[in-house]
């Protein structure tokens, strides 16, 4: 990601009419976007249908980008309304693909390893079955360590309200992983 | 609450970054296509437009305002003249009133005083 400076003078270019200045925003967070998008929505959308729509969006909000937050936290904003509204608010059961865990499972034996897999298979499934605002709440709570402040501002929700739905969705995920 | 021990969140916590997308997205060339197609204006032109509506309405209200105030003044005004006309009015109603009352006891008066002189001439005379 572009430190803030640079982003800052890239909206403000972009602002200034310097449409092609956008494409640098596109090309820098799309993986981050995508990501974000595959983790709210899994297989139940084309990711690419989503990210294309939440750059549009992105483009005709920035005149309301204030330049006191990051570019980041005003895209995770967008992309969380994007989402919302095109799963809906009672839209649940996304699924995901199964994940390797290359990353994660260095130093594990191959039981270790099968162990792991599964419990993450279980829990993302569990996960799949959260209504959309706790999961989404959820999943940003884990995304680049977010304060619960900074998961209220992009949800754009009440402080209590980001407390309640972490709760309810550890509370769902107990329930469903008995 | 975030730095509990939970182990099931932390569980979950690390279940949900192992889910990555499983493609590689690149959407630049269709995002700046779109919007080239949709011939969605610059963000800067269309502020521009929208402050030039807001200054327009802004005139038009300041307009009209104005020449509300301005019949409110001239009713106001129209209002006031004769109000003070009918004060006048009254005023002079008062005073001939008065100018009368002091007339007829200054007449009153003078005929007391005819009448006195009238009874010290007798008076003298007899």
């Amino acid at each position: 990601m572009f430190p803030k400076e640079t982003e800052y003078e890239i909206v403000r270019k972009v602002l200034d009419g310097e449409k092609e200045q956008f494409a640098l925003i596109v090309k820098e967070y799309q993986g981050v976007v995508a990501n974000l998008c595959y983790k709210l929505v899994g297989n139940r959308l084309e990711v690419d249908d989503v990210v294309q729509q939440v750059f549009v969006e992105l483009y005709t909000s920035l005149p309301r980008f204030r330049f006191e937050s990051k570019l980041s936290t005003f895209i995770y904003r967008i992309t969380v309304n994007v989402v919302s509204k095109t799963l809906g608010k009672n839209n649940r059961y996304v699924t995901y693909d199964a994940n390797v865990l290359e990353n994660r499972s260095e130093g594990l034996t191959e039981e270790e390893k099968i162990m792991k897999e599964e419990q993450h298979s279980k829990l993302r499934k569990a996960i799949g079955k959260l209504k959309n605002e706790q999961r989404t709440a959820l999943v940003l709570y884990t995304y680049d360590d977010f304060s619960y402040t900074e998961i209220a501002d992009v949800m754009q929700v009440s402080l209590s309200k980001v407390e309640s739905l972490i709760f309810r969705a550890k509370k769902n995920l107990a329930k469903m992983m008995e | 609450m975030k730095h509990d021990d939970n182990i099931l969140l932390q569980q979950a916590t690390d279940a949900i970054r192992d889910i990555s997308c499983p493609k590689q997205v690149d959407v630049t060339d269709a995002v700046m296509a779109r919007l080239q197609h949709t011939q969605l204006l610059a963000p800067r032109q269309s502020r521009s437009l929208w402050l030039r509506g807001s200054i327009a309405a802004a005139v038009c209200l300041l307009l009209g305002i104005g020449i509300n105030l301005t019949i409110l003044f001239t009713r106001s005004y129209d209002e006031s003249s004769i109000s003070n006309m009918i004060s006048e009015l009254n005023t002079f109603n008062d005073e001939y009133i008065s100018a009368n009352n002091i007339m007829m006891v200054e007449e009153m008066a003078s005929d007391y005083f005819d009448y006195e002189e009238g009874a010290e001439e007798t008076d003298l005379e007899y």
